[in-house]
């Protein structure tokens, strides 16, 4: 048999692959399977981590909040980017200086952002609540991180708040490899902008919603600073996400058998979700 | 000729600065303390160490406590741990536990020691490290906020808690702010405030009696009067628990105690030198907290970190003599002072304001708990401010079904 000799030029690439991420994947499956402390031996448990993850109330509180806060994350973010990219889109002499003014917030650190957001939600004398007491709001005023029933949406809403610039900027890339000669044929023949755009703007701008809602998905699955920073998790679980208890395991408990199957779960959660997601995406995209 | 004396001359320079630098013995200490916004005297305890010992240079080598956590390990593990590593109650207990520290039970440091935090060194008979100091927590009162709703006395028990916040809220004043927002720290150490003090002169031993099992936190009648003297708070208003569950305690709920919102904030003792450089509030001071299981107000020590010696470490001499030299009053009172705690040495001088006196005086007549952080199990430890939150979220649930949860956590360790 004769080998093609050009595949040799694969092998650096593939030995990368292998060494920096299949071998670490491997280790870290091998380590769910354990129970270590991060230093000595590691005791082979089996897969009572995973079924510590499947049987216990709180992996499962774990698992929907992390659902909860990425579905919330991707709809708004992507739903205001949206919209806030096709007002742009419709007004060009401003749409470069606030295209730059929307990214702003997705460049300041994450740390810096969860913190000041924090003190803005701050039940005593937070600016976010004596803003509504001085727009005559006061009946709206919240415990936004202290109400276990609307924490995770106050968490989302700072993400959201932070990248939405970012995925309108997608989207404003989007608008300009859409035709003018399809919008100005809408126009004469007396297409309503509403109509204009779900009937075609939204449609064609299908691969920039597939990278958008991809990335958005992938983010908010993994996410962890927002939680860490705001609530650690609190009030008594209700902002809790994957990533963060895979931080908690490892940093508080020290538990990184523990941690591994998480990272495990987590990352075939994610993986089945943008798969499913991504095919569905690209097929809409097909048929358009 | 004149270039030969020159290449000469600079390979003898060269030859003798190798040897010198050789002579010196490089200490690496690796600590989350030394650096950053935690000075905390080190560069003139240094100092001090490096004229005593003029053959030993420390390279201090700072990092975040949470980088230790996967740096040191990799470390130990691969046999190049550094000489001494800063370690608290937590490492002492993976890492001691599993055969990576050096037992130093013969070190002239543990006879220093106060012989009731001596238990507290290391695990089981093996001494693992040298505690530098003791912080603890305890109430925060704004005294003038106190002045103003005519309160005369700090309150000892939860009955007169109670009085006292009624006091404050006839006068339109918050009493009390249970931050637990961040992982429920404040409600906790409240909580095991009152539940570790089973009388006036609380059992130092307690919780290790419900670790080993020999003890039901569901049988324990201390353990639930905690539960009602949380009711009984709430009950009369001393706190709100939601907005206290939606307040950090690292951050806003101490911007919100010194702005003068709130009367009274359970914190540690480390908050007493930020205070008083913001002169905010303008007269505070530090009690003991008010108790549900006697008639004395008890305060909460927290073990606080030390020096360890890796069982790797390449220099062991010099790691000791670091160690000893920490380990003596005169050094000691530099950093105690810089991070205002309490002295781990007998008859040594601790950072402690006067403002702090009636945590003091509590403390000296033996109404102290300890923080039992690496004493009890990590699922334990992980899952006790979540319930102790969700309860005061929901103080009409009932706690027996907490304790009880609490056992099995207990039990699943112990299997």
């Amino acid at each position: 048999m004769k080998v093609d000799k050009r595949l040799l030029f694969l092998l650096p690439a593939l030995f990368l692959y292998i060494a920096f991420t299949m071998f670490p994947v491997m280790k870290g499956i091998s380590l769910s399977l354990t129970e270590y402390a991060g230093v000595g031996e590691a005791t082979f448990v089996g897969m009572d981590n995973y079924k510590e993850i499947f049987q216990d109330q709180r992996y499962l509180q774990v698992l929907k909040n992390t659902l909860v806060y990425g579905i919330t994350v991707v709809i708004f973010q992507n739903g205001l980017g949206l919209i806030f990219a096709a007002i742009l889109n419709s007004i060009p002499a401003v749409r470069d200086a606030i295209r730059t003014a929307l990214l702003v917030p997705s460049m300041l650190s994450l740390v810096i952002a969860g913190y000041v957001w924090q003190f803005l939600y701050a039940p005593m004398g937070g600016g976010l609540n004596e803003l509504l007491v001085s727009l005559g709001l006061g009946s709206w005023q919240r415990v936004w991180l202290g109400d276990s029933s609307i924490a995770l949406f106050s968490v989302a809403a700072v993400h959201v708040w932070m990248f939405v610039g970012y995925s309108t900027a997608i989207f404003l890339a989007g608008y300009s490899g859409i035709s003018s000669e399809v919008k100005d044929a809408a126009r004469v023949d007396g297409v309503s902008p509403i109509k204009s755009f779900f009937y075609i703007d939204i449609p064609l701008l299908a691969p920039a919603i597939t990278v958008n809602i991809t990335l958005a998905t992938i983010g908010t699955l993994k996410s962890f600073e927002f939680p860490f920073i705001m609530t650690a998790g609190g009030p008594d679980y209700a902002t809790m996400t994957l990533g963060l208890r895979i931080f908690q395991l490892i940093f508080s408990e020290f538990k990184y058998g523990s941690a591994a199957a998480l990272s495990v779960v987590m990352i075939l959660l994610v993986a089945l979700i943008t798969v499913a997601q991504n095919s569905y995406l690209r097929s809409r995209e097909d048929k358009i | 000729m004149e270039l030969k004396n020159a290449v000469a001359g600079s390979l003898l320079a060269t030859c003798m600065f190798s040897l010198s630098t050789q002579a010196a013995t490089e200490l690496e200490v690796s600590s989350w303390k030394g650096a950053g916004a935690e000075v905390a005297n080190f560069p003139l305890i240094i100092e001090r160490f490096e004229e005593k010992y003029p053959d030993i240079k420390v390279k201090l080598n700072y990092m975040a406590r949470n980088d230790m956590v996967t740096s040191i390990p990799a470390r130990m593990q691969a046999g190049n741990p550094p000489d001494v590593v800063m370690v608290d109650a937590e490492f002492i207990l993976h890492w001691g536990g599993n055969g990576q520290l050096m037992p130093l039970n013969d070190q002239a440091y543990v006879s220093r020691v106060q012989p009731h935090l001596k238990r507290f060194l290391g695990l089981g008979d093996d001494i693992y490290y040298s505690m530098l100091q003791v912080s603890g927590m305890g109430v925060y009162v704004n005294d003038d906020l106190f002045r103003q709703a005519g309160v005369e006395s700090y309150p000892n028990t939860i009955d007169e808690l109670v009085g006292v916040c009624k006091a404050f809220n006839d006068k339109g004043i918050q009493p009390l702010l249970m931050a637990a927002n961040n992982g429920g720290w404040t409600p906790y150490v409240y909580f095991l405030a009152m539940a570790l003090a089973d009388s006036d002169t609380p059992n130092p031993t307690r919780i290790d009696d419900f670790v080993s099992g020999e003890k039901k936190f569901a049988d324990d009648q201390a353990m639930k009067n905690a539960f009602e003297g949380f009711r009984a708070m709430i009950n009369a208003d001393c706190f709100d628990p939601m907005v206290s569950a939606g307040t950090d305690p690292w951050s806003v709920a101490l911007t919100t105690f010194q702005s003068g919102r709130v009367a009274m904030l359970p914190q540690g003792m480390w908050n007493i030198t930020p205070f008083s450089n913001d002169q905010l509030p303008e007269n505070f001071s530090l009690h003991p907290f008010p108790v549900i299981n006697g008639s004395k107000p008890v305060v909460m020590d927290y073990n606080g970190p030390g020096w360890a010696i890796p069982k790797d470490s390449g220099q062991v001499e010099a790691a000791k003599k670091w160690i000893d030299f920490w380990m003596t009053d005169e050094n000691l009172k530099e950093y105690l002072t810089a991070d205002t705690s309490i002295t781990t040495l007998q008859g040594g001088t601790s950072g402690v304001p006067s403002l702090a006196a009636p945590y003091e005086d509590a403390r000296t007549a033996g109404q102290v708990v300890t923080f039992p952080v690496g004493s009890i199990p990590a699922d334990l430890g992980a899952e006790m401010p979540h319930d102790i939150t969700s309860f005061m979220l929901d103080p009409d649930q009932d706690y027996n079904a907490i304790l009880a949860r609490w056992d099995k956590l207990v039990e699943k360790e112990l299997n």
